[in-house]
């Protein structure tokens, strides 16, 4: 009988702590969701909206540039996320080393890309990788090659100068999130397994990867949500182009709104399948990494 | 809402009594009213900014509020307001570029005050008033102008032996050939971007012709001029005498380092070029080459950008009113703006401004600003339509393949059928 | 076995050191650009220039940068504030208290992250309009800190917290409340340093809801007053370096103040 009033006074307690949260982003963030899916049920340019049913769902089948899109969306999440992450992972474990030399310094010279802002990094790696630029001029001297990469006019460079400047960019940002979540173990428990004889790779395995598990997955869950929604830093290094080669489908969305005569139902309706597809590899992620929860 | 209505009642009466000293005068009132406060959005401060700054030192009725924003965010910005349907704390006017003017017309009905009663349209360039006025009834009050030109190096032209004479009347033909003289040299004919065709937009303009027909449709496979675009586009591709740029810095980079011999683009593009201080008086201006394409012409244009008023917003007549004292109707306004900041808009009783007549240090003597004027009045008209965006999308995606040497026609058939998906 | 080790720690260093490098260069790259006048910076130019004080001038006089840094770190440290406080202790109580009607509630709040912010600009737009606060800050720090990526971090990072030491609270007699602020807070001084770092970013980089929410120039934030600056047909490269130095500074102040408490870790379970 006590248990039982106190499980409902914990469950009172447990609600009214989410509540503040829950209702602003219920609030801020459902009410416009809903009134996008809304308008994703309504065709025509600008204001002069009439209801079109799921017309644009179907058009977006028979849309070419929406498949590219998608595509070019997918292969950079595909390439960088596991790079990204396992690079961030490891820097992290090597600066959680105790007694480690300068990892302050290292700390801070990693973290430093991430206060950049999108459009003056994506500035500077175009500087970068120009055609006089410092990587082509490297080449050039270490005769790897004899003309100079146009990198960013290149439909297969230009993905791969995306491709860097984001690993770039944000590998230290998540770095951040697995060092402070290493930095809540006790070195306690480190210094007993090197006593029972475990070398590097085993208290990785045993003690470190862990602990990393929960932040694997929320991190990884990050970087697709922020892949996925990719946009300062093509329209910055590329404009998309050549053609459409590089762009992603949240440049098109904003073409879509912004830069063509506006059709914001068709927009809306690919905003939905953005969320549609994150979604899905979410729970796909779930299932893989596996959330501690139950 | 009493308020508001007495409001805007107020700025309809006072309006109707500025409008009555314009005609009986053409001193401007100093009203003893507080000034009106006009609220406006656009971009760039240096130049936009400074013109509705002497704009309100030349009406005493209004005081601008000019709120800067980048030019795409302005656009966004403008979007998002009309889309949302929110009527409080509109701006009065806002800055629009002409190509994408008819867009927001047709998107937005009812959103934009019509000014045919404010400002005369044959006081304009004729090009500019199709591209600001939607079935009939004009919205925009013209403003900047990009009159193309073509500003070349004359110092590199001597050391391939051509002179300024030569350069008036050239072919796109010629203009190529001077390409493989100056990279004898060792200069570059001009800059060359693989993912920008904004070039076409100067080149099918000087024909007469445009992306779109009159009906706003693709005009892609039978039109001669797009055809010839591509035609000289693949060759500056193919050449060894381009400099290779990829964006707006490499391109002002490649001007101002000397690089290349000519530029071609609308008259907006010699603030760039003065920023190289030390080639002054190495550079002048020549009309574009012609195409050969039937009525092509060495004239045409380039960006531009004009002022629309929000009929919703709480001072509209007021605003309209001031920009037809000033923008629509203030020689004055014209020629102090040249004095200031070379800025030259599409007013035509202002092409006798005696600013005009100054001649350019920098431009070796040349009295750049009236040649512009003069060549402004000549520009074939064209209806830019409501799709240039999607149109020049549309080709953009197929370009690398044209350029790989796939058949123009297929591909021009396959990016007219992207640009009717895009367009329904 | 000693030799072993050394060569493994000078591996690390020169890994960790490459990387640093790569990842300190644009710094230089953007201070040097401070110095250089625009035509230098667009042709590469990497070595000091004398335009310092002419380039600081430029864009100190072209827009009110002071007022947009104080708008700036005015929302910034509001944000974060209002925004730890409401998430970390939502992020708690989703493990702390768990349940099948939260775990749903959870799930839908991170769904919410995934919906691309450009289909939302327009109706939220709408939403603020008819509340009556467009150009208000309101606006800027009511759907900024609810933010379901840091419920969704503090809930992760509360599965390290030692199921004993609240139970020894419990038994202690202090109320669930007392719990969270007395104890869990301090001990989770990590989290909410690396949580901090995060939302004084996300803040202080907000960039396009701002612009659209934001009516008057007086209270334009940091990012607005520096696109500005590079907006015009020829744009300033120089100024430009100047506001982008200036907009990177704060953030690396966050990070220096709060990189103590990484350090630091977890305050130990024995207090």
């Amino acid at each position: 009988m006590k248990g039982k009033t106190l499980k409902k006074k914990n469950s009172r307690i447990g609600w009214s702590m989410v509540l503040v949260a829950s209702v602003l982003i219920l609030v801020f963030s459902y009410v416009p969701m809903v009134q996008a899916f809304l308008l994703s049920l309504k065709t025509g340019k600008g204001n002069n909206l009439t209801f079109a049913g799921l017309a644009n769902y179907a058009r977006m089948l028979k849309d070419n540039v929406f498949w590219t899109t998608i595509g070019n969306t997918l292969l950079y999440a595909v390439i960088q996320i596991p790079i990204m992450l396992f690079l961030a992972m490891l820097i992290a474990v090597l600066l959680n080393t105790p007694n480690l030399k300068l990892r302050g310094f290292y700390r801070t010279c990693i973290f430093l890309p991430c206060v950049t802002s999108p459009i003056s990094y994506s500035i500077l790696f175009k500087n970068i990788f120009s055609l006089d630029g410092v990587v082509n001029n490297l080449l050039l001297a270490l005769g790897i090659i004899e003309t100079p990469i146009a990198f960013v006019l290149d439909p297969f460079w230009g993905k791969f100068v995306i491709i860097v400047a984001l690993i770039w960019r944000y590998t230290g940002y998540f770095m951040i999130f697995f060092l402070s979540a290493l930095q809540n173990t006790d070195q306690s428990v480190y210094e007993a397994a090197k006593i029972d004889g475990a070398n590097f790779r085993q208290s990785f395995f045993k003690i470190t990867f862990p602990i990393l598990k929960p932040i694997v997955f929320l991190t990884s869950i990050m970087a697709v949500t922020n892949t996925l929604q990719l946009f300062d830093e093509v329209v910055n290094l590329t404009n998309g182009g050549p053609g459409n080669a590089t762009r992603t489908i949240s440049e098109y969305i904003y073409d879509l709104s912004f830069n063509f005569v506006p059709n914001y139902g068709y927009a809306s309706a690919v905003s939905y399948v953005v969320l549609l597809i994150i979604v899905v590899i979410t729970i796909f992620q779930k299932k893989v990494t596996g959330d501690q929860n139950d | 809402m009493k308020k508001k209505m007495f409001k805007s009642a107020a700025g309809a009466a006072m309006a109707l009594s500025m409008t009555a000293t314009a005609l009986c005068g053409s001193a401007l009132t100093v009203s003893a009213e507080e000034p009106t406060e006009i609220t406006v959005w656009a971009w760039d401060k240096t130049m936009n900014g400074t013109s509705m700054e002497v704009a309100d030192s030349l009406d005493d009725s209004v005081t601008v509020n000019f709120v800067e924003m980048a030019k795409a965010d302005c656009l966004q910005k403008i979007h998002t307001v009309l889309a949302s349907g929110v009527t409080d704390d509109l701006p009065d006017i806002v800055l629009i570029s002409d190509l994408n003017a008819q867009g927001y017309l047709m998107s937005y009905p009812d959103a934009f005050l019509p000014v045919d009663d404010y400002i005369s349209y044959d006081d304009f360039a004729s090009y500019k008033q199709e591209m600001v006025s939607y079935e009939g009834v004009g919205y925009g009050v013209p403003f900047d102008t990009g009159v193309a030109a073509l500003f070349y190096r004359t110092d590199y032209m001597e050391e391939i032996g051509v002179t300024d004479e030569d350069m008036q009347d050239l072919t796109w033909e010629e203009y190529l050939a001077l390409g493989e003289k100056l990279k004898e040299k060792g200069h570059m004919l001009q800059t060359y971007n693989p993912n920008d065709i904004a070039e076409f937009q100067i080149m099918l303009q000087s024909t007469g012709k445009w992306f779109t027909d009159d009906e706003g449709q693709a005009d892609f496979v039978d039109n001669e001029a797009l055809a010839e675009c591509y035609d000289v586009f693949k060759k500056l591709n193919e050449s060894d005498f381009c400099q290779v740029v990829s964006d707006w810095t490499g391109f002002a980079g490649a001007i101002n380092g000397g690089d290349v011999a000519c530029v071609i683009r609308g008259s907006w593009i010699t603030s760039t070029i003065m920023a190289g201080e030390d080639q002054s008086g190495l550079w002048k201006m020549a009309p574009i080459p012609k195409m050969s394409t039937e009525g092509a012409t060495h004239y045409s244009n380039q960006g531009g950008s004009s002022w629309f008023v929000l009929k919703n917003s709480e001072n509209a007549e007021a605003a309209a009113q001031f920009l037809a004292n000033t923008f629509g109707g203030s020689t004055e306004l014209y020629d102090s703006l040249l004095k200031s900041n070379n800025i030259i808009g599409t007013y035509l009783p202002a092409s006798e401004v005696e600013a005009l007549d100054a001649e350019s240090e920098y431009f070796s003597g040349q009295q750049i600003n009236k040649t512009l004027v003069e060549w402004e009045a000549q520009i074939p008209s064209v209806n830019t339509g409501v799709y240039s965006a999607e149109a020049q999308s549309a080709l953009l995606a197929v370009t690398p393949n044209i350029l790989n040497g796939s058949d123009l026609a297929t591909e021009l058939e396959s990016a007219a059928a992207q640009f009717n998906a895009s367009v329904q | 076995m000693i030799k072993k080790k050394t060569i493994g720690n000078a591996c690390k260093h020169i890994f960790l050191m490459t990387i640093s490098l790569v990842c300190v260069f644009p710094f230089y790259w953007m201070i040097v650009g401070m110095t250089n006048s625009s035509s230098d910076i667009i042709q590469g130019k990497l070595t000091f220039g004398t335009k310092l004080i002419e380039n600081v001038k430029n864009a100190f006089s072209y827009s009110n940068l002071f007022r947009a840094f104080g708008n700036s770190l005015f929302l910034a440290l509001v944000v974060t504030f209002l925004g730890l406080l409401i998430c970390s202790i939502a992020g708690y109580a989703f493990v702390i208290f768990p349940s099948r009607g939260k775990e749903i509630l959870f799930m839908a709040l991170i769904a919410s992250m995934m919906v691309p912010f450009a289909a939302k600009i327009i109706p939220m737009f709408r939403m603020f309009a008819n509340l009556g606060l467009l150009n208000n800050y309101l606006a800027i720090i009511l759907p900024a800190i609810g933010t379901p990526f840091l419920i969704f971090f503090f809930k992760q990072n509360t599965y390290a917290f030692p199921k004993d030491t609240l139970e020894a609270a419990r038994v202690d007699g202090l109320n669930e409340y007392q719990i969270f602020f007395r104890i869990y807070m301090p001990m989770m001084k990590s989290t909410y340093a690396a949580a901090g770092i995060f939302m004084f970013m996300a803040s202080w980089n907000n960039y396009m809801w701002p612009l659209i929410a934001l009516q008057s120039e007086k209270k334009f934030t940091l990012p607005l007053a520096v696109s500005n600056l590079a907006s015009g047909f020829t744009p300033d490269y120089g100024m430009t370096m100047v506001g982008i130095v200036l907009s990177t500074l704060p953030t690396l102040v966050v990070f220096f103040t709060l990189q103590k408490a990484f350090v630091e870790g977890m305050v130990g379970s024995v207090k």
